[in-house]
Parts: structure tokens; C-alpha cells; sequence
């Protein structure tokens, strides 16, 4: 997919851990935003995802993992 | 107008929830898109999920599912729950929201057990463990009668299931916003709620809150209904997690976000004044139509407030009386003229609630004596319809008949004849307890003298 050079998106099943994913990450100071994914980065469909600085995706991936967030691929 | 139908739905609602539903019409359709307007929408969504998990002590944002009604959600439960010798275990107090989805199953080769939920506090817990046979999967029971004063002993009931590894889900629709209640302190694994009885939400939604079990339960097993869940499109089942794989369709987000405004209100007010007003409704219209000749209580046998009534020790006549009744009344305002006296709360009438810690029954069944449930009357002689037609032409709206609810009232006896039902909302008032009750021994003479002339004719 094409996205912004500094940012990565990470892929998230439902709209509802988008949002709790959101939520978790911003009010740890990382900033990220739910956005609908392009159609084609995944094969199921519709989906959504968490857009965020590459640089953060780490330890956002990891706050979400430690707080039980389902998360889907990287797409950086 | 004097509204005394809030078990049907409440009529007066808090300017919170008018703000709540202004603003999620004015949002997209939640899931649908990921323009602003959608993403608006689903973020009103999402809020009303939190606001109500936290509200209802539930794990998180998505133990909350939102469904068109209370019914829909126990559906659901129900009939996604049960199958082949896996059964369900309902009490003989349900509203047909309960009783005939699980006739539903049961006619379809499901077990189905129906325990003893009218009785005395050891009565019932005995009846229900005596129910609870290797083929129940799930109890499904009401924590509050929508026709009389009966509660269950949810926390006993639920421990019972628990120990049998048994699935318990609450039909919370008569208590929701009248009383503290967490999932997490009941032990319960499910509740379920109408967005528009005591909650003060609008007609439209049902939510369903799910203990981590549940959840892995309705997750792993096959859904009843399928659509739409904005996410996925390709996949031929609905989503695997919950809410989205419970939630088919556009969800009623007006509806929904009431719940939140509803909510917000009762938080800011607090459960304590909220019952207090309730309280003094209640024991007021009580020892009312106790004292009319011919008005027979119904539903009342195992209620310990009702027995010790006429002692007037629970009785808030005095702080009624002295016009200094509420601590928010601007709060309660509905309207030019209506509203409350003002002044501060009397010491020792209001008890603090906040969230109630349901650890042993005893202090379960405290709390619930100061918790007001519907009272159910009828009127020797007289027909209730005719009755409540009356009444609704004197601007008081009642209702009468079986309130969708023939298991409870073959239970209780009044099968036959119905009742009229009275509930209250804090938004009621004293003086409208006082006029209600004038009017109807007025009505009630005027009726009976006319039948008796009728008959000697």
C-alpha cells in the first residue's frame, strides 16, 4: 500500500480494537490514528488500522500486545 | 399529565440523553467508511461502549454489544447458547422476552428447566440448584419481575452456576438505572439491558455486557443472524470477535448513544438520590393503595419492606411532607412549574449506593429493600382495562393486563384477571403519588357503585 514516507499503518481485525488501540496509544503519548485501509491490502476486505510514525511502531505494537489489543500485520 | 407507565418506558428524559442523540444524528454510520462523518459516528459508538462497560463493571469496550432491543440480545444468548442436549434454565417470573425464546429452543429438542423464582430467599436457591441438571448450559433469569416486587438472589444464583460451570446471564431490563449494579461483583457472566427503560435512553437499542467467558463462548459458536459489519466483506461468516460478530446491520447509533447521555445523568446525580426519590414514591403509593377498600396487592408475598410497612418505620413521610425532599431537584425540572421544592436533604434519609458490593445475599437483599420494583394491584370487582381507561382519561397513564408476562403472573396467581402496574421514575413526584391515589379511590367508588346498579337492573 502507499503511505505517507514516515508513516506505517498497523492492520487491526475490528474496528472496535482500532478504536481501543487508539485510545491506549494515545494517551501514552504515542500519537495514531484509525483509518480505513485501501482496498487490496488485505483479502478479506473492508478492514481498518491504526496509522502511526514509523519510528513508534514498535513499542506500539508492544503496548497494545501487553494490554491484550489484537492486532493484524505491519504495513510499513 | 402524571406518567406512571416507566417500566414500559421512561418518559421523561434527562437533557443529557437529548444532547446524546442530537449529536449522533448528526454523525455517520459507524464502520461504514472512513471519512469523518463515519469516523465520528463510531467514535460515538465506541465512547457509549466504554461509558457503559465502565458503568456496568465489565472487562472492557468490547464486552459491550448493542442490539435493536433487550429481546434481540436474549435471543441471541439464547439461541446461540443452546442446542443439541446443551439446555437453558429460566425461572417462572420471565417476561416473554425470556420464555418464549426458550420455548423456542425447547421445542426444537433443547432441555429446558424452569426453577421456583418466587418464593423465600432459601426457596429459590434450593429450587434453582435443584434445576441445575448436567443438561443446562446456561441460566438465563430476571434480576428484577416487570410485574411485581420480586428480585433473585443473583449473586447465590450466580455462584451456583459458576460452581457447575454454568453460563448465567441477567435479564436486567426492570433494574437498570434504578440501582448500582457491576457484572464483575454479581459474578454474572452476561446482562442485558433496554436503552429505554431505566437507563432514560430512547426506544431502539438493547445492550448485552459480557463476562470473558461468555464472550469466548459466543465467539466459538455459531452465530443466529449475519450482515453487515462494515469489516471482513469477503469472508462468508461474520467477524470471530466480539461486539462486531453480534452486531449485523447498521447499528441504531441515536439509540445507542442515549444510553451514554442516560448514563452521564445518572452518574452525575448518583444512585443514592436516584432511589431515594424512587423510595419515597414508592412506600407513599404503597401505603395508599393499601389503605383503599377493595385494592388488592399482588406479587408482594416474599417482600420484607411491604411486611413491616405498616410500622411506617420505612416510610419517608415526614421528610415528604416538609416540602425539603431532594438534594438536585433542578435536576429532575421537566417542564415550567414542575419543579421539586428546594432544600437540602434531610440527615439520615438518603443512603449512600455508589457501586454496591454484592458479597453475601444478605446485604444483597438490604440494598434491594431500598430498591423500588413494580407494584401490581387489582380492583375487587372492577375490570382493570375499564379502570386504567378511566384514569387515562383523568391524565394518569397506567398500564394493565399481563405485561407480557403469563409465566409470572400464573406464578403469583393472577393469571385470570391481570393487573395494573405502577413505576415510577425519579422523575415523579410526590404530590402526583397523592393525586394518582385520590383519583383512583374516586374512580374506583364511582366504577364499583355503577356495576353494583348495573347488576340489581
Amino acid at each position: 500500500m502507499k503511505t505517507n514516507d514516515r508513516k506505517g499503518v498497523i492492520a487491526m481485525p475490528s474496528l472496535t480494537n482500532a478504536l481501543r488501540g487508539e485510545s491506549l496509544l494515545n494517551a501514552k503519548g504515542i500519537y495514531v490514528r484509525v483509518i480505513k485501509l485501501p482496498a487490496g491490502s488485505t483479502k478479506r476486505g473492508c478492514a481498518y488500522g491504526l496509522e502511526i510514525n514509523r519510528f513508534f511502531v514498535e513499542s506500539a505494537v508492544r503496548d497494545l500486545e501487553t494490554s491484550g489489543i489484537q492486532h493484524g500485520e505491519i504495513l510499513l | 399529565m402524571i406518567y406512571f407507565d416507566n417500566g414500559a418506558t421512561t418518559l421523561f428524559k434527562p437533557p443529557e440523553v437529548r444532547h446524546a442523540v442530537w449529536k449522533a444524528m448528526d454523525a455517520g454510520n459507524p464502520g461504514r467508511g472512513g471519512h469523518r462523518k463515519a469516523m465520528e459516528g463510531a467514535k460515538i459508538l465506541y465512547d457509549t461502549r466504554q461509558t457503559v462497560g465502565e458503568h456496568f463493571g465489565a472487562e472492557g469496550p468490547d464486552h459491550v454489544c448493542f442490539f435493536y432491543n433487550a429481546t434481540t440480545a436474549l435471543n441471541c444468548v439464547i439461541k446461540t447458547l443452546t442446542g443439541g442436549k446443551k439446555g437453558v434454565l429460566i425461572s417462572n417470573m420471565e417476561h416473554n422476552a425470556v420464555r418464549r425464546p426458550a420455548l423456542s429452543v425447547f421445542e426444537r429438542g433443547v432441555p429446558l428447566s424452569v426453577f421456583n423464582g418466587y418464593g423465600t430467599e432459601e426457596e429459590v436457591c434450593a429450587s434453582f440448584a435443584e434445576c441445575l441438571g448436567e443438561d443446562i448450559a446456561l441460566a438465563v433469569f430476571l434480576h428484577t419481575s416487570n410485574i411485581c416486587s420480586t428480585v433473585l438472589p443473583i449473586k447465590r444464583l450466580t455462584d451456583l452456576c459458576k460452581k457447575r460451570g454454568v453460563l448465567s446471564v441477567i435479564d436486567c431490563a426492570q433494574a437498570g438505572g434504578h440501582l448500582p449494579l457491576s457484572l464483575r461483583e454479581t459474578g454474572a457472566d452476561g446482562f442485558v439491558f433496554p436503552s429505554h427503560k431505566g437507563l432514560m435512553g430512547i426506544a431502539g437499542a438493547g445492550i448485552l455486557i459480557v463476562s470473558p467467558a461468555l464472550k469466548t463462548a459466543l465467539e466459538n459458536a455459531p452465530t443466529v443472524m449475519e450482515g453487515g459489519s462494515g469489516i471482513h466483506s469477503f469472508d462468508r461468516s461474520m467477524p470471530q470477535t466480539l461486539p462486531e460478530r453480534l452486531e449485523w446491520g447498521t447499528v441504531a447509533l441515536p439509540a445507542v448513544a442515549s444510553v451514554a447521555g442516560g448514563i452521564k445523568f445518572i452518574e452525575k446525580v448518583g444512585y443514592g438520590e436516584l432511589m431515594h426519590r424512587e423510595k419515597i414514591l414508592y412506600d407513599r403509593c404503597l401505603e395508599g393503595l393499601c389503605s383503599i377498600e377493595g385494592i388488592r396487592l399482588h406479587g408482594m408475598d416474599f417482600f420484607s419492606r411491604f411486611s413491616s410497612l405498616s410500622s411506617s418505620q420505612k416510610v419517608c413521610r415526614g421528610c415528604a411532607s416538609q416540602g425539603s425532599i431532594f438534594k438536585n431537584p433542578s435536576l429532575f425540572s421537566v417542564g415550567a412549574g414542575d419543579s421539586l421544592p428546594t432544600g437540602d436533604v434531610p440527615s439520615g434519609h438518603v443512603t449512600k449506593f455508589e457501586h454496591v458490593g454484592f458479597s453475601g445475599s444478605d446485604a444483597y437483599f438490604k440494598k434491594c429493600d431500598e430498591f423500588c420494583m413494580p407494584i401490581l394491584f387489582t380492583a375487587d370487582g372492577v375490570d382493570g382495562a375499564l379502570l386504567t381507561q378511566v384514569l387515562s382519561d383523568d391524565g394518569i397513564c397506567l398500564r394493565e393486563g399481563f405485561h407480557c408476562a403469563p409465566l409470572a403472573h400464573t406464578t403469583i396467581g393472577t393469571e385470570k384477571t391481570g393487573g395494573i402496574r405502577v413505576t415510577f421514575s425519579p422523575f415523579n413526584k410526590p404530590g402526583e403519588v397523592d393525586t394518582f391515589l385520590d383519583t383512583l379511590k374516586r374512580e374506583y367508588k364511582a366504577l364499583k357503585k355503577r356495576e353494583t346498579s348495573d347488576k340489581t337492573k
